[in-house]
């Protein structure tokens, strides 16, 4: 099956003959299927944000290819406004694009943009108002300003699913968030994927929610994609992660600690409960021995 | 295509850090001696001495070891603008300008250029440009942080006068501060709006209004995050005692080199022949030079 | 800077809170208190780490403990000296240092340097002190090379240091941090981390304030709030062993206590709570393991 995107050899470089010239990316390569949720991973400065920008045309590729959705981005007749209804891009702390002075209409600016008549446009704002747990008749009318920091998120993560884009990219989605409101987004993202059949793309720094919610993950590192593969596969190389400036999840480095003692157990685990089985298999944990005591 | 990053690297007047003697003034003395030049430019009604200013402008710009290309690039956004307002100047203007009575030179109905219409535009032309080249010379040589303590040690005897010198170079020192930050922001909310499908004059003529009104998802957002900082930099600044500019000392200092004075002494010295010395005298030599030359020249070749 | 003489013995630690409550827009239509009777002794030297869930009340309390909140019930004091009286801020100031949490909008100056000049410039010191404090502070935070760079060319993490050299460049007895590391990348949050930690070595007295649970087992001593009120205050050990009243207050321990904790449960041996990798790893070890699995 084809896939839904397709990144090849992308190069970029930030003003080009000007003596302030940066290279971003230096032959990146990737692919994402339908349904899916892919994370990219890598310290600051590794090219990831210039990467997520090709994918709705904010930026168009200087040299390599990428294809979305079937279209080529390098076409110059590219119907990007098209485009940007498909792919959904929510940027870090979204809540900073908010300007209406009502919660009903920011989340309708999108749906309002491409000429949705106004049924629709109602409808859509209550869809995706659901799916951020925000309530329509409760929330609708409220002052948008007058939000906590979480509920005005929801808001502007509202305001993109409201367009309905098969294709949704998340730039550090739970970035300031505290535990709580953290692990409920990243429910609500997997359920997006689940619900609505969205294809996910998830660039973010924490290594936990990583491991818990994506299938494949690209690490990147100056402006190229150097390790690819499922998060188990990734995870249980933690030696080579750390020398990319990036950690496991601790239960990861656990395991991993286990390994360079001499103890055969698996590294490829992500969660504690796998961890717990396996350590249940791995040692006896019956046994009380006469020098530990109880 | 809408390139969203230049923003960021859009710095005023840019400076590049050559470390030449230019660099090295002092900059408070810097900006005397821009005030002079300003005044020198702003004053001066002959050819000859328009050509001396640009001539010494660009020499200056020579020893600031700033690539003189890169200095007039800055000039090339100006020039249309330049060029049109010359052409209505010199379409309409009737009036009397300079020494000599004017004379027609070509009409065509209601248009008429005159010695006089050419005089002023050439002159005109001449005064932008050369504002444009010495407020471009501070800025490339001068950083940011020198400006600011330069203006406010400038200022400070005003003090007394109840002038808020400190408060005045705080706030400038703050608004240069954030201006990339700003412009950073801009280009982050410019992306996000363009994500939900809006447009910013991408797919071409839009109409005045609606171009306006499309403005408000980038300026809310955009004003609002100024006020948001303002306020996390006011408790800042209060958690680290600031309590205005009584008692506090400062780390930058700046002090006045001979070579300082010197440099200010030259340049009292050539703006006051500028401006005092007879050099409408020398135009009209130059002029009856040239023209007996081209009259010759002419001369010769018809025979 | 003096010292306020104690007038009781009581004050005499760093920091004392005694029945401070904080309303938010007392005169308005919907008052908020955000304390609620909160009794406190930091001492001289401790590493004390504030938690709680949003609205807990944590960035509130932190504003009081360099005056820029007073309490609406209650009194502050800072080695000695009342919050309330207004001959004290100055002083105050000086003792506590105060970092927050965006970088960007705590830096002032277009370089660097000139930025960390900017609390003793506030405190009149003459040019040498200035620039020895300067100085003293980049090199604590290993941001030297960086002295002439503008603000807008530094990472997130670099500008946090940047801040916090500000901050210590006043040589202030205490560092209070308001979620300094909660917009950082893991690289710029352990260098802030790692930097704080010398501090604390130096003698300076740490309160951060962190919503991340694995950043508590930074300090000595784990103060919870909840709605307002101190809920749990004591080591990270006696802490983190209460994990189900912790899941109550919206809170919950770092992956490696979890395992352990579920280790222990069906190994009563095994010990809990744990709170690193490498203690955990260590006590694995020493269980026996499964026949039929190498060694």
């Amino acid at each position: 099956m084809t896939p839904v995107l397709q990144v090849e050899e992308l190069h970029h470089t930030y003003l080009r003959g000007t003596p302030f010239e940066t290279v971003s990316l230096r032959g990146v390569n990737m692919e994402v299927h339908q349904g899916e949720i892919v994370s990219i991973i890598g310290p600051t400065g590794s090219g990831k944000s210039t990467l997520i920008q090709h994918l709705n045309g904010l930026i168009r590729p200087q040299e390599g290819n990428v294809f979305v959705l079937g279209q080529d981005l390098r076409d110059p007749d590219l119907d990007v406004k098209g485009l940007r209804r498909q792919v959904g891009m929510i940027f870090q702390t979204p809540e900073q694009q908010l300007f209406e002075q009502y919660v009903g209409d920011d989340i309708a600016f999108g749906p309002r943009n491409y000429g949705l008549d106004r049924t629709e446009v109602r409808q859509r704002v209550k869809k995706a108002m659901g799916m951020v747990g925000l309530g329509f008749e409760e929330f609708k009318d409220r002052l948008t300003f007058s939000l906590s920091g979480g509920e005005m998120r929801k808001v502007a993560i509202a305001g993109v699913l409201a367009l309905e884009p098969r294709i949704l990219v998340f730039d550090e989605p739970t970035c300031g968030l505290d535990p709580e409101t953290s692990s409920e987004f990243l429910t609500k993202i997997k359920e997006l994927r689940d619900e609505e059949e969205a294809t996910i793309i998830l660039v973010s720094h924490d290594m936990e929610s990583v491991a818990q919610l994506a299938d494949r993950i690209y690490v990147l590192l100056q402006g190229q994609s150097i390790l690819e593969g499922t998060s188990r596969q990734l995870f249980s190389q933690a030696g080579l992660l750390r020398s990319y400036g990036l950690d496991a999840p601790q239960v990861g480095q656990v395991m991993h600690g286990l390994r360079h003692r001499g103890i055969k157990v698996r590294v490829d685990l992500l969660s504690v409960s796998e961890a717990e089985e396996e350590i249940g298999r791995c040692f006896d944990l019956s046994q009380r021995q006469a020098e530990t005591g109880a | 295509m809408t390139e969203y990053s230049a923003f960021r690297h859009l710095t005023i007047g840019q400076y590049l850090p050559y470390g030449s003697v230019v660099h090295r003034l002092d900059p408070r003395f810097k900006i005397l001696m821009l005030c002079l030049l300003m005044a020198a430019v702003a004053f001066a009604t002959s050819y000859t001495a328009s050509l001396i200013l640009l001539i010494a402008l660009l020499s200056i710009i020579h020893m600031s070891r700033v690539p003189v290309g890169y200095a007039l690039q800055g000039l090339r956004p100006a020039l249309p603008w330049i060029a049109i307002f010359a052409a209505l100047q010199l379409i309409f203007y009737k009036g009397q300008y300079g020494p000599e009575p004017c004379s027609v030179v070509w009409s065509w109905g209601f248009i008429s250029v005159t010695t006089c219409s050419l005089r002023l535009i050439a002159l005109m032309v001449f005064r932008l440009l050369e504002f444009m080249l010495l407020i471009s010379l501070l800025t490339l040589t001068t950083s940011t942080t020198e400006l600011t303590h330069g203006l406010e040690r400038l200022l400070s005897p005003l003090k007394r006068l109840r002038f808020p010198a400190h408060e005045l170079a705080m706030v400038f020192t703050i608004a240069l501060r954030f201006a990339p930050t700003l412009a950073g922001e801009l280009e982050r909310i410019m992306k996000a709006q363009a994500s939900r499908g809006a447009d910013f004059g991408e797919q071409g003529r839009l109409g005045f209004i609606r171009r306006t009104r499309n403005l408000l998802p980038l300026l809310v957002p955009l004003f609002l995050s100024a006020l948001r900082r303002a306020e996390d930099l006011t408790l800042a600044m209060e958690a680290r005692g600031y309590t205005g500019g009584r008692g506090r000392t400062s780390f930058i200092q700046l002090k006045a080199l001979p070579s300082d004075y010197l440099a200010l002494a030259l340049v009292c010295v050539f703006c006051a022949i500028i401006l005092v010395g007879n050099l409408e005298s020398i135009d009209r030599q130059v002029f009856t030079a040239v023209s007996d030359c081209v009259r010759n020249v002419f001369g010769f070749v018809r025979r | 800077m003096s010292d306020a003489l104690p007038s009781s013995g009581e004050r005499t630690s760093m920091i004392t809170l005694e029945s401070v409550y904080h309303t938010y827009d007392a005169q308005k239509p919907h008052p908020v208190m955000a304390l609620r009777g909160i009794d406190l002794h930091i001492e001289q030297g401790e590493y004390v780490v504030l938690i709680g869930r949003n609205g807990s009340g944590k960035s509130t309390l932190a504003k009081h403990l360099n005056a820029l909140l007073l309490p609406s019930q209650g009194e502050v004091f800072i080695k000695g000296m009342n919050t309330k009286d207004p001959q004290h801020l100055t002083a105050i100031r000086h003792t506590v240092g105060m970092v927050f949490q965006v970088p960007d909008n705590q830096i002032i100056a277009t370089v660097v340097e000139e930025d960390v000049a900017f609390g003793p410039e506030n405190m009149g010191l003459p040019l040498e002190e200035l620039r020895a404090r300067v100085d003293e502070a980049l090199t604590v935070v290993d941001m030297l090379d960086h002295r002439t760079r503008p603000p807008h060319m530094l990472s997130a993490g670099q500008k946090q240091r940047v801040v916090i050299a500000g901050a210590i460049a006043m040589r202030p007895a205490c560092l209070v941090l308001d979620e300094a590391t909660a917009m950082l990348d893991p690289r710029g949050r352990r260098d802030v981390l790692d930097t704080v930690q010398q501090l604390h070595a130096q003698g300076v007295t740490i309160i951060a304030i962190t919503h991340f649970m694995h950043e508590a087992v930074e300090g000595s001593r784990v103060i919870v709030l909840d709605q307002g009120t101190i809920a749990m205050d004591g080591t990270p050990r006696e802490v983190f062993s209460q994990t189900d009243r912790l899941r109550q207050l919206g809170l919950d321990v770092p992956p490696v206590t979890q395992l352990a904790e579920r280790i222990h449960r069906r190994q009563p041996a095994f010990p809990t709570p744990l709170l690193s990798v490498e203690e955990c790893v260590e006590e694995l070890c020493r269980l026996p393991q499964s026949t039929g699995v190498g060694g």
